[in-house]
């Protein structure tokens, strides 16, 4: 019999592998080796401490960046979700009519429209807005960062209900469930997965979002990108490093978690 | 027998009048009337692409017919929601829900529909015995066979006791000895419940085989009614005796009608009887057939009313089929029983003459 074809036979794959996880990773490995660096400078080590853990621990700036941010992530990937698990049912339960296409592509659109757009776009709609109701608090920052994550979630949650089973909807009708039974006892458990993909993709887009949230934000509404970017513009040390470390560990977390939520029940036990 | 039997309801009576359905400016089901009766096991039976499926779906409720009307135990159901109808599915693909138990699979109609967790808990133990599957309640439905998983879907679709059981080709995903022995099973539940039972399928002797009465169909529209052997011995028209089993076609001339025997002369001038369909008249030319297992060779020509030479023999194991090149050029086919082992004795280029036993020929509608 002859073999199949292979890449991983193919000559020279395990060198180019090992070299493109090492250009992937390098930059992050030297970030979290040099956040445990005794001494002030991100490049010479020192010796191994925790002390910049420690200081950012202390600075009030980062916990309130690092509380704001998370408040806004989490608001604004709830909202996001929301909009878009009706948009993806509004989207895939219908029979097929002109015009869904368009649709389908306007939610997606602000994956294409550069940010830096976007993010003028919104200064100027919410400065007007501010003028009008004399309202600056962090409502503006949640709903541009919902408004960006629709497209994030939306993906995920559109792709699980693309690939179910029409007729499992049609089995529940069929067994006397009403519109709201089928998607109650149905859809939802069946979508879970995908929704959860949405939810976490939009927290971790939101978490990390800084060209919009830089123009959006009003004087001390810092999220934490926003403010390491304002820190690196002055003295860089090593307190950087930690707590991107930490925001790493974070995001690892997030996905871990994902991991397990989202497996797929059946294949547990097998 | 079981409690099945003590709880067993009224099937459901369905008449449907004049159903058509259109979709975009393909006409799916073309004027379909039927009377499907009460208790009955019902097929049908038809070519993929014939509409079987969309008929079906109308009785569900999936599809709405463009024109016509439907009916269960006479009240007007056409427009009525899948829930609304008393109405289950057994479907093609079983569509078991893959989050849920092989209890609570069984239990969900039942649980829509509101009834008390105790009620709903009796009734799942009482469909997890009549399909055999009493220890594997608490799997789910993944972990199960395929014919497990049909089963399932059988007893799902019939806890709420639905007035009647509509099945979309259950068995075809089935290999043959499963599919056998589900045939059986599907009687017996059947009869066992009482419910009225509409089957789809595309073979003929699985139709044949459990039917109490079948609708053979084509194109969108209904060809012929009747009890199996009605549809295998007294089919009414070309598409369907030759949709059903092996047959013989003859043209021949209609000499003497009566009230429900012809006369009709064959191209070798012998006269037989012939049945034809309800409501026709036939005369002049018309086309019978005789299926091949009611005719038999004999040594003597002289005195039978067709006879020919013989051009091919097939054997079957069972049978032995001889095809025999008649005067006039066409072919006919003698299946014989082998009734004993060893060569039928019989050999090709042989003169034999073709005796048709009495009453099996049967006129077709032109
Ligand atoms: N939703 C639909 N839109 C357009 N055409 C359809 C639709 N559903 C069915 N049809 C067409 O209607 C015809 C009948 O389909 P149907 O599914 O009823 O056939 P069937 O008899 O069940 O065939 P099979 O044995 O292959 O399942 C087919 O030609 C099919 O292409
Ligand atoms: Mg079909």
């Amino acid at each position: 019999m002859a073999k199949r074809f292979s890449i991983r036979r193919q000559p020279g794959f395990a060198t180019i592998a090992m070299f493109s996880f090492f250009v992937l990773y390098l930059p992050i490995a030297t970030l979290v080796v040099y956040a445990f660096n005794s001494g002030t400078s991100i490049a010479t080590w020192e010796g191994f401490s925790l002390r910049w853990f420690q200081s950012a621990w202390q600075n009030q700036q980062v916990i309130e960046a690092s509380i704001r941010s998370l408040q806004i992530a989490s608001i604004a990937a709830v909202i996001a979700t929301v909009c878009a698990t009706l948009a993806a049912l509004a989207t895939t339960r219908t029979a097929p009519y002109r015009g869904l296409t368009f649709k389908y592509s306007m939610v997606n659109m602000p994956l294409l429209v550069p940010e830096i757009v976007t993010a003028v776009a919104l200064l100027i709609l919410f400065s007007r807005i501010k003028v009008w109701t004399g309202y600056s608090g962090l409502g503006y920052l949640i709903l541009a960062h919902s408004a960006f994550c629709v497209p994030f979630a939306y993906l995920p949650i559109r792709a699980r209900l693309e690939s179910m089973d029409l007729s499992l909807e049609r089995a529940a009708a069929d067994l006397y469930a009403n519109a709201f039974q089928t998607f109650r006892y149905v859809t939802l458990p069946l979508l879970w997965p995908g929704i959860l993909a949405g939810l976490m993709l939009a927290f971790v887009i939101s978490l990390d979002d800084v060209v919009i949230t830089e123009f959006v934000k009003s004087g001390g509404q810092d999220t934490l990108p926003t403010y390491m970017l304002g820190q690196l513009r002055r003295v860089v040390t090593p307190e950087m490093n930690a707590i991107s470390t930490v925001f790493l560990m974070l995001s690892l977390a997030i996905v871990t978690v994902f991991f397990f939520l989202s497996r797929n029940p059946q294949k547990d036990d097998k | 027998m079981d409690q099945s039997s003590a709880t067993a309801s009224h099937g459901g009576a369905i008449g449907m009048h004049g159903i058509k359905k259109w979709f975009g400016n393909f006409q799916a089901v073309n004027d379909v009337s039927l009377e499907i009766r009460s208790n009955e096991f019902f097929t049908l039976l038809g070519p993929s692409g014939c509409g079987k499926t969309t008929l079906l779906r109308m009785i569900a409720g999936f599809e709405m017919p463009s024109e016509g009307s439907i009916r269960l135990d006479g009240a007007e159901i056409a427009h009525l929601l899948p829930n609304q109808r008393p109405v289950n599915t057994v479907f093609q693909n079983y569509a078991l829900f893959p989050h849920l138990t092989v209890s609570d699979n069984i239990g969900f109609g039942l649980k829509m529909l509101g009834k008390p967790k105790a009620e709903i808990d009796a009734v799942v133990a009482e469909m997890l015995k009549l399909v055999h599957l009493e220890a594997r309640g608490n799997n789910l439905v993944t972990q199960l066979s395929g014919g497990q998983q049909q089963r399932v879907a059988l007893a799902r679709a019939l806890a709420p006791r639905p007035k009647v059981l509509l099945l979309d080709e259950p068995l075809s995903a089935l290999d043959l000895k499963l599919r056998k022995s589900m045939q059986i099973e599907l009687k017996r539940l059947q009869a066992e419940t009482g419910i009225t039972f509409v089957f789809v399928t595309h073979d003929q002797e699985e139709a044949l085989t459990m039917s109490d009465r079948i609708a053979v169909m084509s194109q969108g529209q209904v060809r012929q009614v009747g009890a199996p052997w009605e549809i295998y011995d007294r089919p009414a028209e070309r598409f369907v005796a030759d949709f059903i089993g092996e047959t013989n076609f003859l043209d021949v001339d209609v000499v003497d009608v009566g009230a429900d025997r012809a006369r009709v002369r064959l191209p070798s001038g012998a006269e037989i009887p012939a049945t034809f369909p309800a409501g026709t008249q036939p005369s002049g030319k018309v086309t019978i057939v005789i299926r091949p297992e009611h005719a038999r060779a004999t040594a003597s020509t002289a005195v039978t009313p067709l006879s020919g030479t013989i051009h091919d023999i097939v054997y079957l194991g069972t049978d032995t089929h001889l095809h025999v090149r008649l005067a006039d050029g066409s072919s006919f086919m003698i299946r014989l029983q082998n009734a004993r082992s060893g060569p039928c004795g019989y050999s090709v280029g042989e003169e034999v003459g073709i005796e048709i036993s009495d009453d099996v020929a049967q006129i077709l509608r032109d």
